[in-house]
């Protein structure tokens, strides 16, 4: 063994690595070798006081320094659960075939209807006074209540059917939650809001929101059943309200009710929408969150109904003919693009300048 | 050093395990710092920087890995950026260190400033070096813990901590001459 491989078999001995053969050959050279007795020494010396160097702490607990950053990361990160949470949950339903209710809607909305209903009760001062049947129809109501949100306009024009009992509530109710959901997609994403639940609930509200400022008063014909029992159950909080007999005379009025409802809810998001009535008053194009929907006046029903854009949807414009929609889809940074529908063919098409 | 149970519920979204475990690591991480770049200043903010790094990455640590080489090298990889960056500085300090020594030849300070000279020949070891010498005598690691920890393999470890701990054996033997004739 020369001295060059000592050198190795010294410093691994410094950390233990030798086995007891090699020990012995070290040991052997060592007595021999004064230069490498030498290192050997002064190695042992620097590995020891390596050893005792001071095991230093900081000054402050640096958890306790870092403490404001890490809330900060938390707030950020919920922020962004929240987000993509809305997000894929959406995107799940979108798939989803409309005719069937989505239990997880259903759930939320059952949900949103008992915090709703609760809050009519003890909001109401003259809910205390009710009786039970009273306090049923406030619950009632308040699973109601989403659906509403869609439907409100209509409602104020049908004729008033006594309710069809609870159930049947939430079922149409669900119906026309998972509907709208399907049809608006993730139009409020900007609304961020931590639990799920109220995420859900907010979907339905904005989406009712938006559809009632647009005056629509349309619904596919498996939202038909869904009008009665709901307007049935305004009527009895709308009377509640104005401090009326509960006869069920007074027609609602669906901007109030709207108020009310965003108001129990605490929801203030609005989806803006813009409203374009073509100049041979046959139709109106409503812009909403990321769809255009285009109604006959007549019978507000839905004639066209665009699939959903990635942009803000503006300038809204019919040809003077009437055979036209123009509008422009305003992406990031303020690039937009042109698109028109053509009504006679229903082509949703770029426009080619 | 930190029980898996901790470890887990960290991971599994429990904040006040999460909390609970930095406290655990801090002086861990902090020392690694603060004989790296050998200045406390630094250190600070270097070990801070990768205690917010574990809370983010608490997640993506994997039990393959021991934790306490997974946290070390999260470290090193701060303080090696960070040297890399304060490189002109640090060694301008150097030099103020050195000259502060030879000034002062009291006997009875002499033993205080063996732990100076060691620190200033740490300090004159390539970064890579020098993490590895820190991992050695000052977390304790193994070879095998300290190529976790650098992502470096074995051999180099041993390599750089022999040639490591050759080169502060002779700049030790230059600062004892140079303290004998100031």
């Amino acid at each position: 063994m020369n001295c060059q491989e000592v050198m190795e078999q010294m410093q691994r001995q410094l950390d233990h690595d030798l086995n007891e053969n090699e020990e012995l050959l070290l040991h052997n050279h060592i007595h021999q070798c004064r230069d490498c007795a030498a290192m050997f020494d002064r190695l042992k010396l620097l590995s020891a006081e390596l050893s005792s160097l001071p095991k230093v702490v900081p000054g402050y607990s640096l958890v306790d320094a870092i403490m404001p950053q890490l809330d900060q990361l938390d707030r950020l990160e919920s922020a962004h659960i929240a987000k993509s949470a809305a997000e894929s949950s959406l995107a799940r339903r979108k798939p989803r075939d409309r005719k069937w209710p989505s239990f997880r809607a259903a759930g939320s909305v059952v949900a949103a209807g008992i915090v709703a209903g609760l809050f009519i009760m003890f909001y109401n001062p003259n809910s205390g006074s009710r009786n039970d049947s009273a306090m049923m129809e406030s619950a009632s109501y308040s699973s109601a209540h989403e659906s509403r949100a869609m439907d409100a306009p209509t409602a104020g024009t049908m004729a008033s059917t006594p309710s069809s009992g609870s159930e049947n509530l939430v079922e149409v109710t669900t119906e026309g939650i998972d509907h709208r959901a399907v049809k608006k997609d993730a139009e409020e994403q900007s609304v961020i809001q931590e639990p799920q639940k109220l995420q859900d609930n907010s979907a339905g509200a904005d989406n009712g929101g938006s559809n009632s400022s647009s005056s629509d008063g349309s619904s596919g014909s498996s939202e038909a059943e869904a009008i009665e029992p709901v307007t049935d159950a305004i009527k009895g909080v709308q009377n509640k309200e104005n401090g009326d007999s509960a006869n069920g005379l007074i027609a609602p009025q669906a901007e109030d009710a709207d108020h009310i409802a965003s108001d129990y809810l605490g929801i203030a998001s609005v989806v803006s929408s813009i409203e374009e009535i073509s100049p041979n008053g046959e139709y109106t194009a409503v812009a909403h969150g990321y769809i255009i929907s285009i109604y006959k006046i007549d019978d507000n029903s839905i004639v066209w109904e665009t699939t959903r854009k990635n942009g803000e949807l503006t300038a809204l414009s019919w040809s003077e003919d009437s055979s036209q929609l123009k509008y422009e889809i305003h992406i990031e940074n303020g690039a937009y693009e042109e698109y028109s529908i053509d009504m006679a063919t229903g082509v949703d098409s770029k426009s080619s300048y | 050093m930190v029980e898996t149970e901790l470890i887990r519920a960290a991971q599994s979204g429990d904040r006040e395990a999460l909390i609970t475990l930095l406290r655990e690591i801090e002086n861990h991480v902090y020392r690694t710092a603060y004989y790296i770049l050998n200045n406390e200043h630094d250190a600070m903010d270097a070990a801070q920087e990768a205690l917010i790094r574990i809370y983010t990455k608490i997640g993506s640590y994997e039990e393959k890995a021991q934790f306490k080489t997974w946290i070390q090298r999260i470290v090193t990889n701060i303080c090696i950026d960070k040297f890399r960056r304060n490189k002109p500085t640090v060694s301008i300090e150097e030099h103020e260190l050195i000259f502060a020594e030879k000034q002062n030849v009291e006997e009875e300070v002499l033993n205080a400033y063996a732990a100076q000279d060691i620190r200033s020949a740490i300090n004159q070891l390539p970064e890579h070096h020098r993490a590895v010498v820190v991992l050695r005598y000052l977390q304790d690691f193994s070879y095998n813990e300290i190529a976790d920890s650098l992502n470096l393999p074995l051999n180099t470890v041993k390599s750089y901590l022999f040639r490591a701990r050759q080169q502060l054996q002779t700049l030790l033997q230059e600062y004892q001459k140079g303290g004998v004739r100031g």
